[in-house]
């Protein structure tokens, strides 16, 4: 649309698509920016409310200008380089970890079908393609360092992100196979708004896919539980150990601008995009918060697997993508090419059977929300407020208040 | 205009980044040159519309074969040293290959029929591909499958091999 009002202004066609293109990147990269710092006081309060603490609340209201202080201080930094690195591939590789991380955000849709920067023909397999650059950025930053640890965690970050890239590609063919298409806008819409119109929901081989897709964007966007290339008990912070100022704020920008496209990834070509029931079809709105709301229950996900599970061991992680991953995430392409050919005269079965694994999964989410309701009944009082664990065991009558406050105010009563 | 421009670009990248990882000292700095001239290259497969095989060259050679050499380059022995550096290759062999590889190379690029210009940037070749796959060529590419999946099992079995040789060897 913006291409043809400008190309109806007297602009040259290529010249107004290259206009575009900057817009968008620029758009691009700030969303990144921002939408990284928040999330990163967001992860901290979920992490705090999960480890019943705090959290960072002093900064602005609850905390929630926390990122801008983060952001102040790191710029301010001195940008130190190592004695024996090697200057221009130190200098290079935190640019070309941004790049893989803020390629990807030409082809993630934003709600409706068609609504990615650009319709790629092939969107999904470059989406693949460009996190993959990742891994000689950090490579690279690795070696470049001259540091041990660095070049461990660098090593070990080529080695996951490779290995674990192929269950990646393999958990999204179920996905491609359905909607018989590599485009983005393609994948959205061979989905519908209700959750049995879902690709995750198709059938069991898609379900696997989806839940092996979202295990190994775990492992490449280096988060914990995978997060063994920046362990800090055993390797400082792996490849970023040497870096410090605006370059480890890269690094770190290009970590959480990660959660963002993978929850994106996942509820776009998975969780039904930002499709909408007929009623309110054609309302962009509206679509851009149902997607955004899906993207931000998948990164929730994301940290909610950060701070309740181990981190694996090295040999493990290695284990679990070769031994594991790779055969299932075969099983996963060819049961669903065979499911495809068993159910390719009956319309039926296929709706009976993605309605019955809605049902299935329902039923699996109501049992677990049984099973851990009495944790919210616990937290009747807020643990992010100033009170502790404390607070509520008075309450119960469990605990005396304490009694040294009541001392405190009678001084102040004889002053 | 615009589409020239890019394939300048393209082109210096590929070209300059080739230049550095023949003649360059620092063989590590070579193997990352090497990743820059694979993602020029996936970029000139852009602008002949061939979107497909682009994605390919990124995700297999900037993405694994890129990764692969530069981890074989750290391995190797005084990696930082200049007089160990690529330079030191018997030059007359190199001269002999070098040239054998440019007249092929030369001898495919006059004699084929290229196609001047890409009709249509955004034509999908995917299908296209996919047909002329599974239904002229699936033969060679059963043939290939199957050499590749023998290559797989035979470096499988060599691995298995030497790392029970350093078992028995490290026993006292």
């Amino acid at each position: 649309m913006l291409i043809q009002t400008m190309t109806s202004l007297g602009i040259p066609e290529l010249i107004a698509q290259l206009i575009y293109a900057l817009l968008v990147a620029f758009l691009c990269v700030n969303f990144i920016a921002v939408y990284a710092g928040v999330i990163s006081v967001v992860e901290r309060r979920v992490a705090a409310k999960m480890q019943s603490r705090v959290g960072p609340n002093r900064v602005g209201p609850q905390g929630s200008l926390q990122w801008l202080a983060d952001g102040i201080k790191l710029i301010l930094k001195e940008d130190l380089i190592p004695d024996g690195a090697d200057h221009f591939l130190f200098k290079l590789a935190p640019f070309l970890m941004a790049m893989g991380v803020a390629g990807t955000f030409a082809v993630i849709p934003w709600g409706p079908a068609n609504s990615a920067a650009s319709d790629m023909n092939v969107g999904i397999l470059y989406l693949i393609s460009i996190t993959s650059l990742v891994v000689i950025a950090s490579l690279m930053a690795g070696w470049a360092s001259n540091n041990k640890w660095s070049l461990i965690g660098g090593m070990r970050s080529a080695a996951m992100i490779v290995s674990y890239e192929i269950p990646v590609a393999l958990g999204l063919l179920p996905a491609i196979l359905i909607a018989g298409s590599l485009n983005m806008g393609d994948l959205v819409s061979a989905q519908g708004w209700a959750p049995w119109d879902w690709i995750a929901f198709n059938n069991p081989f898609a379900l696997l896919g989806f839940l092996l897709f979202v295990t190994g964007s775990v492992a490449e966007s280096n988060r914990t539980p995978f997060d063994l290339t920046e362990a800090e008990s055993e390797l400082v912070a792996g490849y970023a150990t040497e870096y410090s100022g605006f370059r480890f704020a890269v690094y770190t920008l290009a970590e959480f601008a990660n959660t963002w496209v993978v929850g994106a990834v996942c509820a776009a070509v998975f969780l039904g995009a930002g499709q909408l029931p007929p009623l309110l079809e054609g309302s962009i709105p509206l679509s851009v918060a149902v997607f955004v709301g899906k993207t931000m229950f998948m990164v929730f996900v994301l940290m909610w697997f950060r701070w309740t599970l181990p981190r694996f061991r090295i040999d493990q992680m290695m284990e679990f993508s070769w031994k594991y991953m790779l055969p299932l995430s075969l099983v996963a392409f060819l049961g669903q090419a065979v499911y495809f050919l068993w159910t390719w005269e009956s319309e039926v079965a296929r709706i009976m059977v993605s309605h019955l694994m809605v049902l299935v999964f329902l039923g699996l989410f109501f049992y677990f929300l049984s099973r851990t309701m009495v944790n919210f009944k616990h937290q009747a009082v807020a643990v992010n407020s100033y009170k502790t664990e404390i607070d509520y065991l008075e309450r119960m009558g469990i605990l005396k208040p304490v009694e040294a406050v009541v001392v405190a105010e009678e001084e102040e009563g004889k002053e | 205009m615009v589409q020239n421009l890019f394939y300048g670009g393209f082109v210096a990248l590929t070209l300059g980044a080739g230049l550095y990882v023949a003649i360059g000292q620092n063989l590590i700095r070579s193997a990352f040159a090497l990743f820059f001239t694979l993602c020029g290259v996936a970029g000139l497969y852009v602008l002949l519309a061939g979107d497909f095989i682009a994605m390919i060259q990124l995700m297999v050679y900037a993405g694994g074969i890129a990764v692969l050499l530069a981890f074989g380059a750290m391995l190797t022995h005084k990696v930082d040293d200049p007089q160990h550096s690529n330079l030191l290759v018997n030059g007359f062999l190199s001269f002999i290959s070098g040239t054998a590889f440019f007249s092929l190379l030369f001898y495919v690029l006059t004699e084929s029929s290229w196609r001047v210009k890409a009709e249509a940037l955004s034509e999908p070749t995917t299908k296209e591909i996919g047909k002329l796959l599974l239904k002229e060529y699936v033969l060679p590419f059963e043939v290939v499958s199957f050499l590749l999946l023998v290559a797989m099992i035979g470096a499988v079995y060599l691995v298995q091999k030497g790392e029970n040789q350093t078992q028995k060897g490290d026993r006292p």
